[in-house]
């Protein structure tokens, strides 16, 4: 039953790829300017210019030919090569795509500890100050400016302290990983925090609850076998958007961090207008959310026994 | 309720002293927000100069307030427009259903499928750096919020006795999309909303952070933040306090917006 979901959903996701690419394409055709100067610069021969359309079979047909014989391209596993640095685009992400990974896996583990755990305490405490505490501090983590946050970071533990890198990556030490996560994760936390708590809200009178705390089940199971767990569907849904959008590079923390990652790649590559690299780049992201997606409706059925994969 | 209320009233305080401090700026900022004055670089926070200068001279606290100009109104306008957008969208796609739907519903998918930040950046750098290109851009990727909530209300309500009654008096679809089926979402519409303006800011300034915005010599608070970055070892103060600026303003938006959300889902029940 599972193949048959997968290969179902797969299907579905079919116009939502085909939409995505195609508007990035007309998006990039109507966009004001040449990419051809971007490549060679504006003081060049007409004969030179004309070579280079030439090999990049620029002016050859109309663009719903060459947008049909791009996704040609892309079914035979061919992004095609960066203008800027003619190294083939499927190269270019992954040998960043790792980085990213690496980045999102930590700070999504960081966000759903903090987050999830704080959610829980905020739920069962009794302390009135700690509950209000804890208002503040969720909304200050949804309101601060991520670029500003991780400059503050770096503030405080580079400039004042000096106990950890300002930036860069280094030679892949755990040291450059902490503020890079910090700083990505800190947000997550803070929607998760909100999301645990409002859930478990909902159901920690539940009868079911009820009837487990009767029959002398242990605080410890009962919260967390019996009321978190039922607790647990938006809060996935919450944990996949985030990862999923980590994963598509998380162009802030990786530009003032310095990080080698598909988000600042591909914000060079859009500066650059380095067409081939941006589509590849978009059609990777809508991939990625649409795995996710499905990976989450797994998760789904793991949590709730209930919910069927129709 | 009354403490967290006391916290709502702040904030609300807060959004009117911005609002006003922003529209007035012109008027009010003691120093020339966009002149290099070279006897005055980099100095720290002082009598003369609260928030201190920057590598040009400038007074910090007066570019803040000129910034929020750009800031505050592309956030209130961009979302009112989305808004609207949204409302009309979500509204032909709950009461018609068919293929309306199913077009509206993949344009909102498209929309919502990726990462906002990654859609700004690439719309706003296929058109020129300025207020047009970053309203444009800030309204195309707002309007697909609006428009699944508003979808999903007139689901809920197209088929409610009343409208029913309505349709059945020979009430056309406009006069029962404003007079019997908005009124009705209005209060998670405002909560949306009030949320909303928040996130735009935000959106804003995170692309003048990344020069993609309201050009230099004119300050915002993004690519203030972004300038301060090359001189943050000798002048931190450059960052810090235009960064605070922006946490503070989204923070009482965020404040005020769900206080609206508690107050109207308390009224309901």
């Amino acid at each position: 039953m599972p193949f048959v979901y997968l290969m179902r959903k797969s299907m579905e996701s079919m116009p939502t790829l085909i939409g995505v690419t195609l508007l990035t394409f007309l998006l990039l055709k109507m966009a004001p300017g040449d990419p051809i100067y971007a490549i060679i610069g504006e003081r060049v021969s007409h004969d030179r210019e004309a070579m280079i359309r030439e090999q990049l079979q620029a002016d050859q047909s109309a663009w719903p030919k060459q947008y049909l014989k791009y996704m040609g391209n892309i079914l035979r596993g061919d992004l095609g090569t960066s203008y800027i640095t003619k190294q083939p685009v499927i190269q270019g992400f992954a040998s960043r795509f790792p980085n990213t990974m690496r980045l999102a896996g930590i700070s999504i583990v960081l966000a759903i500890i903090t987050g999830i755990g704080l959610g829980i305490i905020g739920t069962y405490t009794k302390n009135a100050f700690f509950e209000k505490f804890l208002m503040v501090l969720t909304t200050f983590g949804i309101s601060t400016p991520v670029f500003w946050f991780g400059l503050f970071l770096i503030y405080i533990f580079a400039r004042v302290l000096g106990v950890l890198p300002a930036s860069g990556m280094g030679d892949g030490e755990p040291a450059y990983l902490i503020l890079p996560a910090i700083t990505l994760g800190s947000r997550s936390a803070a929607y998760l925090a909100r999301m645990t708590r409002t859930s478990l809200e909902q159901v920690r009178n539940a009868r079911y609850v009820l009837a487990a705390k009767a029959r002398g089940i242990q605080p410890y199971s009962l919260v967390l076998r019996h009321t978190l767990k039922n607790a647990l569907i938006p809060v996935i849904t919450l944990i996949g958007l985030d990862f999923g959008s980590y994963l598509n590079g998380s162009v802030l923390t990786e530009t003032i961090f310095g990080w080698n990652g598909v988000g600042s790649y591909l914000v060079l590559a859009i500066t650059q207008r380095d067409y081939p690299v941006i589509m590849g780049g978009v059609l990777l992201g809508t991939v990625i959310f649409i795995v996710v997606n499905i990976v989450m409706d797994f998760l789904y059925v793991l949590v709730d026994p209930r919910i069927e994969l129709k | 309720m009354r403490n967290s209320s006391l916290l709502y009233r702040i904030a609300c305080m807060l959004l009117l002293m911005m609002a006003v401090v922003s529209l007035a700026a012109p008027l009010l900022v003691p120093y020339d927000p966009v002149k290099p004055d070279l006897e005055s670089i980099k100095e720290s926070p002082s009598w003369h100069h609260p928030m201190g200068t920057d590598d040009r001279g400038r007074d910090i606290l007066s570019r803040v307030m000129m910034g929020g100009q750009f800031s505050i109104s592309l956030g209130i306008f961009s979302t009112a427009c989305a808004l609207m957008l949204g409302i009309v969208m979500g509204f032909l796609s709950g009461y018609f259903g068919g293929w309306i739907d199913s077009l509206v519903g993949l344009l909102t998918n498209i929309t919502l499928a990726f990462p906002a930040l990654l859609l700004a950046i690439a719309l706003s750098s296929a058109m020129q750096p300025g207020y047009t290109s970053i309203f444009i851009t800030l309204v195309a990727i707002g309007w697909a919020g609006f428009a699944r909530l508003m979808r999903a209300e007139t689901m809920k309500l197209k088929n409610s006795p009343h409208v029913e009654a309505a349709r059945v008096l020979g009430a056309d679809v406009w006069y029962i999309f404003y007079r019997h089926i908005l009124p009705l979402c209005s209060g998670i519409l405002i909560t949306a909303v009030t949320l909303r303006v928040g996130v735009a800011i935000l959106m804003e300034s995170s692309l003048s952070f990344l020069g993609l915005g309201v050009q230099p010599p004119l300050p915002t608070w993004g690519g203030m933040v972004s300038q301060g970055r090359d001189f943050f070892r000798s002048a931190p103060w450059m960052t810090l306090f235009p960064g605070a600026v922006i946490t503070f303003t989204i923070l009482a938006l965020n404040i005020v917006g769900e206080g609206y959300r508690s107050r109207h889902t308390q009224k309901q029940s």
